[in-house]
């Protein structure tokens, strides 16, 4: 019993030292190439070496068991043919059996056999399964399989009989444990390595997507400033910035008709790709439901209702949007949840269009109270969502509103392009070089001159 | 990071909330405020004194449990919100659908 337990012990011992060997090798560069299954006759050649020599060692590490050697040589065939396939296994094999074979002993014969044996099963089971690994079980009981074979080939060569049975009774139990054990590792190893490759690739996937889908997010906010140089009573300038590949913010704006300019700006809850679903759907709404004859409050009223159906997630947008008569500077606006824009004044003061309402998508049948302002020539409508206010240095501690106040105070140039970049660069600035928590967006209308209109 | 603690008073529920509730944390509060409606409990308080920042994250998840309790026949409080989580529900519009009370007893008291 005792010298049982210490063979086990021993074969175990010098399994270790291989699977140590095999961790470090399975983490190579040249391993990667096998792994994606680019057997080249160099490739092949390497492996089924590397694995010979673990065959070798295999012997070497054996324990005397009367006139036979106890030991995992055949581990490193017959991993080598489930990795490489039969002509690897068959090498691996080969160099392991010529070791042995010249080693002697009262089996010699058997144990050269099953060692290309060993390879060459394992070799035919890669065949079997086209290269795709076998998997912890199944390479276990090929292991027990071997030895068993190992075993069987004792019985069956080596002569006196009765030493043989001697010897198998012996050997059997130990050997048949230790290279379980052995490949069971092994396969492990190699399982736990394909599937981290696979989440790697399904991760550059996804990844490629949301390029893909922040373009296409990108590409369907106006993107082109000045966006109506053909017209003098008004500037506009926005920016974008998402916090993640795609986002929940958005800005848009378009003529309803020759004199009257349709804008909204709108920050959905969450962010990332549900976000960013969200806003699709928000400002192409507003698109369909804004026209000549609807004022802003019916519009918000109307996406408001359709938002709220069909929303099984709870998602809800804040919207601030506003039609601009560029005839007059009179702009007519509502306010869903968003934050209050701010004025800036010809004389340089600033006020906030402290004006509520309740987010889209929370409530059918919310209604928004209309309000009014005009614009002066020089005045600007300064419009952003929460991920200026909201932005966060290293500390954690936040933009906030004063801070916005104090940047447009400080403007030097009151333009619709040099105050929006004022104010991002500003929040870069406060932020250094903290993660961008929320989605970025800043939209100044700058009312120009009157216009001559079409009557 | 947010932390929920638990405690009953006069047959309603207290859950005290510590800590932020943005995009990363609003699943936890998601998952035990669901567990709790769930289990049956129609009084439910939710005391913002120990919360010191809340998203539109946040909001969407107190939105939802709000529904949800209501289908159920219960009432979703809200209590104790610092100025400044204050400030996010009145801008949102919040406030005119969310019951909120300044002290958790007026909350408790309102069932």
């Amino acid at each position: 019993m005792d010298s049982l337990m210490d063979l086990l012990i021993n074969l175990i011992n010098s399994m270790a030292v291989i699977i140590v060997v095999a961790y470090v090798l399975t983490r190579s560069q040249f391993y990667s190439e096998i792994m994606e299954k680019r057997l080249t006759p160099v490739n092949q050649l390497l492996l089924a070496y590397i694995f010979g020599v673990f065959a070798i060692y295999g012997t070497l590490s054996g324990i005397k068991v009367f006139d036979a050697i106890a030991n995992i040589r055949d581990l490193g065939p017959a991993i080598a043919g489930l990795i490489g396939g039969p002509w690897v296994g068959l090498g691996a094999g080969l160099i392991g059996a010529a070791h042995r074979y010249l080693q002697g002993g009262f089996t010699y014969l058997p144990c050269s056999t099953a060692t290309i044996v060993a390879g060459l099963m394992a070799g035919l089971v890669y065949k079997w399964r086209k290269g795709e690994f076998i998997g912890v079980s199944g390479a276990i009981m090929l292991a027990i399989i071997i030895e068993l074979i190992h075993m069987g080939l004792t019985l069956l060569l080596s002569r006196p009989f009765e030493e043989a049975v001697v010897v198998v009774k012996t050997v059997i139990g130990p050997m048949v444990v230790a290279n379980a054990i052995g490949m069971g590792i092994f396969a492990f190893i190699i399982s736990n390595l394909i599937k981290e490759r696979k989440t790697e690739a399904e991760k550059r996937l996804i990844e490629g997507e949301l390029q893909v889908a922040r373009e296409i997010q990108m590409s369907i906010v106006p993107r082109i400033f000045p966006p109506f140089p053909d017209r003098p009573e008004f500037d506009i300038n926005a920016v974008l910035e998402p916090a993640k590949e795609v986002g929940g913010d958005f800005y848009d704006f378009f003529f309803i008709d020759s004199d009257h300019l349709f804008f909204t700006i709108g920050d959905v809850s969450g962010k990332g790709i549900p976000a960013s679903l969200f806003m699709a759907v928000t400002k192409t709404l507003f698109r369909a439901e804004a026209n000549q004859d609807a004022s802003p409050q019916e519009v918000m009223s109307r996406v408001n209702n359709a938002l709220c159906r069909d929303n099984d997630t709870g998602m809800f947008v804040t919207v601030f949007c506003g039609i601009l008569e560029t005839r007059t500077g009179r702009i007519r606006y509502v306010n869903g949840g968003h934050n209050p824009p701010y004025v800036v004044r010809r004389d340089g003061s600033i006020e906030n269009l402290a004006t509520g309402g309740i987010a889209l998508g929370v409530i059918e049948g919310a209604s928004y109270k209309p309000m009014e302002l005009v614009l002066k020539e020089g005045e600007l409508l300064v419009m952003f969502t929460d991920g200026v206010t909201e932005a966060m240095d290293r500390k954690g501690n936040l933009f906030t509103e004063d801070r916005l106040i104090d940047t447009l105070k400080s403007s030097k140039e009151y333009g619709a392009r040099s105050t929006t970049e004022d104010i991002l660069a500003a929040v870069r600035g406060y932020a250094g070089g903290a993660v961008q928590s929320d989605d970025i967006t800043i939209m100044v209308l700058k009312f120009l001159q009157a216009g001559a209109g079409n009557e | 990071m947010i932390q929920v603690s638990e405690r009953k008073q006069d047959g309603v529920l207290i859950l005290g909330l510590e800590g932020r509730l943005d995009a990363s944390t609003s699943g936890i509060l998601e998952k035990r405020l669901l567990g709790t409606i769930d289990g049956g409990e129609i009084k439910v308080v939710l005391d913002f004194s120990s919360l010191d920042y809340i998203s539109s994250a946040g909001l969407r998840v107190l939105l939802m449990a709000a529904k949800k309790s209501k289908g159920a026949g219960g009432k979703l409080v809200l209590a104790c919100l610092k100025s400044h989580v204050r400030e996010v529900f009145d801008i949102a519009g919040f406030s005119s659908i969310l019951p909120i009370f300044s002290a958790s007893d007026e909350a408790v008291n309102s069932f």
